[in-house]
């Protein structure tokens, strides 16, 4: 397989635009990737989108907007890891001979409030007996950690405040909006103990890279390129559904199961450890699910992830900064765009360029998305 | 005087209904091969592969192991908020999702709606480790009157 690196990183900030099309919405962030690769549009081999709801013509739309060059364009829906998917993907066809050089697009528009767990909401008996809110689930796993832990409910205030901030220094953050450890725990009730800040929003969004081979890049002057230093992907195995309702879950809520077992061996092929991690962007749609990751990928044992974060190791000038850029929890989740959206954040503190720079310049960083509960991973080097 | 409405199950492949209320039950399935249990059933066997796996009627009763008060319901959802969404644990292994109730809340209610008189000022009668058990509701009348039944499980409060 040939080295890939990411050329080129742009983003629109994530919010709410409801009068935009997907062209106007993209466009942003496209243009943005593409002038920051230094690779002309018409240099672009083979595009990707990453996307859940989406019309017929809309991937093709977005990306025939800067030419219609004749490449193959491919869409993927993976729920939340629409876009991670995409790039996973791409990386694969870029590394293994098939192009030189991919463009990778994640973009949605969502709905406000809950989201339907299928296209079908109202048909199941789930539905129907209100067994399918996905923030009832996680208040379920959410209260099993308080017990099983002892974690205080501060730890996951704590993480919502430093998400906040970090979100604060974000200019493309849904809500760049500084909180604290009593609004947090003041607001809304969702589903008890789960309350609204401590919930993602629903967001709209693009964000899009650039990736071509080590060799490829020296023809663009690329002095920037950050190395694709390693991939891993899966879905959960039956071990992760066995005494749960079925597919619904993912292994992300159950233990971090499937996340542990992929991590363990992108660690073995990009030879490092959790401990050489600089910083790490991780799925965090609800505050627990950061709790879960952080242990899942080895930066602290099982069932201390509360007290790391209360302990400030996970800020961006701790032990292991996460999330730097805000997180699903306030930069926003627009699903499509999330997994690029993370990829762009760690290639910009990797470079030194990123809005909330840590402030001893990373080495290596790690992406961690999961949609539907199919986790993509990616280890980024400069 | 004795209540002949006639009463159907929600959804027949998870839930049966029986004669009298003792008779309702939840339907699982089992792998010969492995030895594993699964709700809902299934036909093709997650951990071995193959397909075979038989219909089984699951235990009734379990132990809580997490419970959640939900504020708001979805549009299409039938249960009124805010109600108990519950994880029970069967002997069997498996878990179940369901709506909780408290015993006397049921039959205070009438058995019309699934939610109860829960909210954030009782929830604490709910605790992990309860015993929980089959309690099904009704969950709407269809257009020839019938009880539209839906399996839930409740716990005691005396427990």
């Amino acid at each position: 397989m040939r080295e890939v690196v990411v050329l080129g990183v742009g983003m629109r900030p994530f919010g709410r635009f409801p009068d935009l099309t997907f062209e106007e919405l993209t466009y942003p962030a496209i243009s943005h990737a593409l002038e920051d690769s230094g690779v002309p549009f018409k240099d672009i081999e083979v595009a990707f989108c990453g996307v859940v709801n989406s019309g017929l013509y809309d991937s093709r739309n977005v990306i025939q907007q800067f030419g219609w060059t004749g490449i193959p364009i491919h869409s993927m829906a993976q729920a939340s890891g629409s876009s991670a998917a995409a790039f996973r993907v791409a990386y694969w066809t870029v590394a293994s001979g098939l192009y030189d050089t991919a463009l990778i697009v994640g973009y949605e528009k969502m709905a406000r409030g809950f989201i339907p767990s299928t296209v079908m909401p109202g048909r199941s008996h789930l539905d129907v007996m209100g067994l399918d809110p996905i923030p009832a689930r996680v208040a379920l796993e959410m209260r099993k950690r308080l017990e099983l832990y002892d974690e205080p409910i501060e730890a996951h205030a704590a993480y919502a405040v430093q998400s906040s901030e970090n979100a604060s220094l974000n200019p493309y953050a849904h809500y760049p909006i500084k909180r604290t450890k009593e609004e947090v725990l003041n607001s809304v009730m969702i589903s008890d103990p789960l309350r609204l800040l401590m919930c993602c929003p629903t967001s709209d969004g693009a964000a899009a890279t650039v990736i071509t081979t080590r060799e490829k890049a020296k023809s663009y002057g690329a002095s920037r390129a950050i190395t694709v230093a390693g991939w891993a992907c899966g879905s959960p195995q039956s071990e992760d559904l066995f005494g749960g309702p079925g597919a619904f879950i993912g292994g992300d809520f159950k233990g971090g199961n499937l996340t542990k077992r992929l991590v363990k061996d992108l660690y073995e092929k990009t030879s490092i450890g959790p401990e050489d991690v600089n910083v790490a962007l991780v799925h965090d749609p609800f505050t627990m699910a950061a709790m879960v990751d952080i242990e899942a990928l080895g930066f602290c044992p099982e069932g201390e992830g509360g007290r790391w974060i209360l302990d400030g190791k996970t800020r961006v000038d701790g032990e292991i900064p996460i999330n730097t850029d805000g997180g699903l929890l306030c930069k926003g989740h627009p699903m499509g765009p999330t997994g690029v959206s993370q990829v762009a954040e760690v290639v910009k503190q990797l470079r030194g360029e990123a809005s909330n720079q840590i402030p001893k310049r990373p080495q290596i960083g790690l992406t961690h998305s999961s949609g539907a509960g199919m986790i993509n991973m990616l280890v980024l080097k400069r | 005087m004795p209540d002949n409405t006639k009463r159907k199950s929600l959804e027949p492949t998870v839930f049966r209904v029986g004669e009298t209320k003792e008779e309702d039950t939840l339907i699982g399935s089992f792998c010969a091969k492995c030895g594993h249990t699964y709700f809902p059933p299934r036909e093709w066997c997650a951990a071995c592969f193959e397909p075979g796996c038989k219909e089984v009627e699951l235990s009734k009763e379990g132990i809580l192991s997490s419970f959640a008060l939900v504020e708001r319901k979805q549009a299409y959802c039938l249960v009124e908020a805010p109600y108990t969404f519950g994880e029970v644990r069967l002997p069997e292994g498996i878990l179940i999702y369901t709506t909780l109730n408290v015993t006397s809340d049921i039959a205070a209610s009438g058995a019309v709606r699934v939610h109860s008189t829960i909210d954030q000022d009782n929830f604490e009668i709910f605790q992990v480790g309860q015993t929980a058990r089959l309690m099904p509701v009704v969950i709407k009348k269809d257009d020839d009157g019938a009880d539209i039944v839906a399996y839930n499980f409740a716990v005691s409060e005396e427990d």
